[in-house]
């Protein structure tokens, strides 16, 4: 294998038999239908291995032909994530309408803002453009895990063990993507041999946790009876008043002058 | 090797997975269904029915007579005595908001539209009214609210309770009527949260 130390190959085919696994597992049991998100995750994620081995056949490991294929086809992959970190909201939140129905609006606006962040502050060399907007997009892939999971603790809305399990999935692989890009970042020529490395053990530790959520059975999703909508219409304003009362009173005792008439 | 340029980027990447693991934690109450929502009237908010007694054990009056009777060495252990009470009695009333926040919650979840704008202002005014609430207990903590002042939280905050009794009593009223109705169409669905 031109340029890839046996180590770094081991791990990377262990990884892509280990996708492969779920990958054919999701399929054979028609567990895809419950997570399509995941599945065609997976899917491209094994798609991309197998076109970036053509790549270090063909050109060697690191050669600019071969980096830059390796950054385009994260495209592809980093769209079937997201599509996978949708899927997991939607799972945990889509059985309360009324939640749902606001809780993809505000994930769609952070998401939005924060890639459109990523884009401004991308830079302008291609390297660093794709880089950065890697990282960014592995932080978007963490604060909203972690958004939507405060989301659903706010409503009490309790998530199933094999949801938990692919979100702490994608976060730990994201949380650890992050930490290890500022290492590359700063430490380019030095470190670039454990990022991939490290790199490959997170996404390993990730797949093996997925695996363990799609062994389970699918959870039957029981239907939720939902309240008559003019309840909250009614009562949603009125406990804000309230509250609004009782802290404005609350502020006139804590502050002396609230005591004059 | 300096690796302080790290430190920021591990610090809120364990602050995030630290909330994350947080937000998996179960809910100190089970999750609210519309028969918890309908018990809620009959369980909760009995603390106010506690106000005119309250008020009593924090009256100046009765103070003044104990120190007068008493001598200033029972007067202290009465006036430190009645404090724990009304910290007590703050936190019970604090119980009661907490159940009502629940409640309002609860009906968000169950609701087929939510705005949005109305349950930030919601999570915004509970932010501010846990810390104001933490303020007062921390000044009665630290003697440093008067006797007068807590009287006014205690008429304060029965005031408050009585229009939440009202207003729980409305919201049981309503989802126990929601729930027969529900059950009648879904009869086993309504513990399906």
């Amino acid at each position: 294998m031109a340029g890839i130390y046996q180590f770094e190959f081991i791990l990377w085919c262990i990884s892509l038999l280990l996708q492969v696994t779920v990958f054919i597992y999701l399929l054979v049991s028609k567990k895809f239908r419950a997570y399509p998100g995941l599945a065609a995750y997976l899917g491209i994620n094994i798609l991309q291995s197998l076109v970036l081995y053509c790549f270090y056949i063909a050109w060697g490991f690191k050669s600019p032909q071969t980096k830059r294929a390796a950054w385009i086809t994260q495209i592809p992959v980093l769209s079937m994530r997201a599509w996978a970190i949708a899927d997991v909201c939607r799972l945990l939140l889509n059985r309360y309408a009324g939640i749902w129905a606001m809780a993809w609006r505000i994930l769609a606006v952070l998401a939005s803002a924060l890639l459109l962040g990523s884009i401004l502050i991308a830079g302008h060399s291609w390297d660093k453009v794709v880089f950065n907007l890697n990282m960014s997009l592995e932080w978007t892939t963490v604060l909203l895990i972690v958004v939507v999971f405060l989301f659903a603790r706010n409503y009490e809305i309790a998530s199933s063990p094999i949801v938990r399990t692919i979100a702490l999935g994608f976060l730990l692989y994201s949380s650890f993507a992050v930490i290890n890009a500022t290492i590359l970042n700063h430490w380019l020529a030095r470190y670039s041999d454990a990022w991939n490395i490290l790199g490959t053990l997170s996404f390993l530790a990730s797949v093996s946790l997925w695996l363990s959520a799609v062994l389970k059975p699918v959870p039957v999703r029981k239907k939720v009876a939902m309240l008559p909508a003019d309840i909250y219409q009614t009562l949603a304003p009125e406990l804000n008043l309230r509250l609004r009362t009782l802290n404005d009173r609350l502020s006139r005792l804590w502050n002396p002058e609230g005591h004059r008439p | 090797m300096n690796v302080l340029f790290l430190l920021p980027v591990v610090l809120i990447v364990a602050l995030l997975l630290f909330v994350f693991l947080w937000s998996l934690r179960t809910p100190r109450k089970p999750a609210g269904s519309l028969a918890d929502a309908a018990s809620l009237e009959e369980s909760g908010c009995r603390h106010a029915t506690y106000s005119p007694q309250i008020k009593q054990a924090l009256s100046g009056a009765d103070l003044e007579y104990v120190a007068t009777n008493g001598g200033d060495s029972l007067a202290r252990r009465v006036r430190r005595e009645r404090r724990r009470i009304a910290f007590a009695y703050l936190s019970a009333l604090r119980e009661d908001f907490d159940r009502l926040l629940s409640l309002g919650r609860t009906i968000a979840k169950l609701s087929p539209e939510v705005v949005a704008l109305k349950e930030a202002e919601r999570l915004q005014l509970t932010a501010e009214f846990l810390w104001r609430c933490r303020l007062i207990e921390l000044r009665l903590l630290l003697g440093m609210a008067t006797m007068p002042q807590v009287a006014g939280i205690s008429d304060l905050v029965s005031s408050l309770t009585i229009r939440v009794e009202a207003a729980l009593k409305e919201l049981g009223e309503r989802a126990a009527a929601a729930a027969q109705m529900s059950s009648s169409v879904n009869r086993g669905g309504l513990n399906a949260v």
